[in-house]
């Protein structure tokens, strides 16, 4: 079991060939690339206002925090 | 290797591709321990390289008539290894075709006389239809089929668009052989071919293929993508939106961005009556105008440049103005007190690295951050008369973020991304966020993320997110997706006032859909988002009415072109 976990790790870090270059149809559709195109994502340049965690800008900037520390 | 070679293709499905058979699925026998000796095997095992070139014979796809690699002795050959679902493919076939295969028949061959021929092969046996448009899309000219990607797999091939050279000056009447000059996952740019096209041999003497296709310029072609995007974003007391403008223009490997965004924040400011005993209601308004460029080339065959930089006018979020509005209220008139003008500007550079080849891209950017902001004010209590000190109106903050892309079999993509970054007067926030796009089914597609966030002395966030994508007709997507937000809420000292965000959850979900029609792309989303904040602490009580419960509304709408 540690060593399929380690695989998966090792996977997941370091990236792995997705089999033969024809055979990769469907990991290559547009709708499965982290594209930044904006009709292909639907990421919300809005929501951070509410959500302060994911603010990119450091806590205070983001919190306006008066007196924060 | 063995067992990639046990594992079928994948299931074809669409029943209206006569003239070819259903092929087998991969085995279901794979157990866990299987499991695990494949994926130590696929991330371990060097794609292998193939012999010299091999002798193909492939049907050309319109009439069917077969093309052999000795047609073109004595030639330069071009394979451009492609799938109408490979989206790098299309603009490494439109450049080859214009940057290579016309700009060398204008030439009457390379540099020394030999005549070059750009080969696109077709590795999809399925939906021709797309294919035919692929075709037409790119005007390639000599298109022939190689079923099932035998010959690409011969190469050793890692991913498509795969680039082949074959230096055929060496081959006359069945005497000598082909050469392979170069061969590469990706496309490069029509620059580098030229390179390894033009790379000095034996001189040319009348050339063996005569190309029908009109000369046409020297310069690869730039590809240009252009888009416009607004979001809304609504409660009964706020309205938010955001418009952007986006152009792009790739000439090869490089790539340039420029953004024009304009966002506004409206509010019907209410004071919380039985704490706040100077406010008044009002109606408050700002636009926000923001510029950012960014840029991407080559610095080797693997390593690409990265660097952005912009800036911004106007309050960053709805609650910096909700409380500027309160603090001047406040303290307008008094001495220590002065408007807010809040703007910022940021810029980062970076590196990325194609350290596998179609399959694996890193990631690293360093970044800084400046940022003018609407400050908060106390009240001085070493003063005589009545004073207020401002708290700290500019911030810097430099960051570091990492990523990794990585294909992870036939069906899985996934994107994990880290960050630390520090803002002048506060701890270090480290911040995280996987995500991974799993293709489960032929026109289905499952789209998972989540991340956290931390930051000293006690903040911490946390989000998971999913959305389904489903194309319900040809390039026409519906989509429904939902998010979880909670965090612990900001950092705050013991001062008496405090305008810290509590705690906060957020639920959002809603439904999408996307039409990709030719060059044009529309997008259009939104549903519901609810935020419900803790309990409000006493020194915080003035805010009470900005850091309660909100039912919103979140609409999002997109249009693209590439030219």
């Amino acid at each position: 079991m540690s060593r399929l976990l380690a695989a998966v790790a090792l996977a997941l870090l370091a990236g792995c060939a997705g089999g033969p270059g024809g055979q990769q149809r469907l990991v290559w559709q547009p709708n499965m690339l982290f594209a930044d195109e904006s009709p292909f994502t639907y990421a919300s340049r809005l929501l951070p206002q509410v959500e302060p965690g994911l603010a990119f800008t450091g806590g205070a900037q983001a919190s306006t925090c008066s007196a924060c520390r | 290797m063995p067992l990639m070679s046990a594992a079928a293709t994948h299931a074809a499905r669409w029943s209206e591709v006569g003239a070819f058979p259903r092929v087998g699925s991969i085995p279901r026998s794979a157990g866990g321990r299987r499991l695990s000796l494949t994926l130590t095997l696929l991330c371990l095992a060097a794609p292998a390289r193939a012999a010299p070139p091999p002798d193909f014979a492939l049907p050309r796809w319109d009439t069917g008539a077969t093309v052999r690699l000795d047609d073109f002795a004595g030639s330069i050959v071009v394979l451009d290894f492609f799938a109408y679902w490979c989206a790098p493919c299309e603009r490494s076939a439109r450049e080859l075709e214009t940057g290579i295969q016309r700009h060398y028949a204008a030439r009457r061959g390379n540099a020394r006389g030999r005549p070059v021929q750009v080969i696109s092969v077709n590795v999809e046996r399925a939906r021709p239809d797309l294919t035919a448009e692929f075709i037409r899309r790119t005007g390639a000219s000599l298109v022939v089929n190689d079923p099932d990607g035998a010959l690409l797999d011969r190469f050793g091939a890692e991913g498509i668009p795969y680039l082949v050279i074959l230096d055929g000056s060496g081959r006359k009447d069945g005497q000598g052989e082909f050469r392979i000059a170069y061969q590469r996952a990706g496309f490069e740019g029509v620059a580098r071919l030229r390179q390894i096209i033009d790379t000095p041999g034996p001189p040319g003497t009348a050339p063996a293929v005569q190309s029908a296709i009109d000369p046409a310029t020297s310069a690869a072609p730039a590809r240009q993508l252009g888009e416009a995007d607004t979001e809304f974003l609504w409660a009964s007391d706020i309205l938010l939106t955001e418009t952007t403008l986006h152009y792009r223009r790739e000439r090869g490997t490089t790539r340039w961005d420029g953004w024009f965004a304009h966002a506004s924040t409206d509010l019907d400011y209410e004071p919380y009556a039985p704490f706040d005993f100077l406010g008044e209601p009002a109606d408050v308004n700002d636009d926000r105008f923001a510029l950012r460029g960014a840029g991407r080339g080559p610095l080797s065959e693997d390593v690409a440049w990265l660097a952005a930089a912009g800036g911004y006018d106007g309050y960053r979020d709805y609650r910096s103005l909700w409380l500027d509005t309160y603090y001047e209220q406040q303290y307008q008139g008094v001495p220590g007190y002065a408007a807010a003008e809040p703007r910022g500007a940021n810029a980062h550079v970076g590196i990325r690295w194609e350290y596998l080849r179609a399959n694996g891209v890193f990631e690293a950017r360093a970044g800084y951050q400046f940022d003018q902001v609407a400050p908060g004010y106390i009240v001085d209590t070493n003063s005589p008369t009545l004073a207020v000190l401002r708290g700290r109106e500019f911030l810097h903050t430099p960051s570091l973020s990492l990523s990794t892309e990585n294909v992870l079999g036939r069906r899985v993509r996934t994107l994990q991304e880290f960050r630390v970054a520090r803002t002048s007067g506060r701890e270090s926030r480290f911040s995280g966020q996987s995500s991974l796009n799993w293709a489960f089914a032929e026109r289905w597609v499952a789209r998972l993320n989540a991340g956290a966030a931390h930051e000293e002395p006690r903040f911490t966030a946390w989000f998971a997110g999913a959305s389904v994508e489903w194309e319900i007709a040809r390039q026409i997507y519906v989509s429904l997706h939902g998010k979880y937000y909670a965090d612990s809420g900001e950092i705050e000292n013991s001062l008496f006032v405090n305008d810290a965000a509590p705690g906060v959850r957020t639920a959002h979900g809603g439904l999408g859909l996307r039409v990709v029609r030719g060059a044009w792309a529309f997008k259009l989303a939104g549903g519901p988002f609810f935020s419900r904040y803790d309990p409000i602490a006493l020194g915080s009580r003035p805010f009470t009415n900005l850091y309660r419960d909100r039912n919103w509304g979140l609409a999002q709408c997109a249009l693209s072109r590439q030219f």
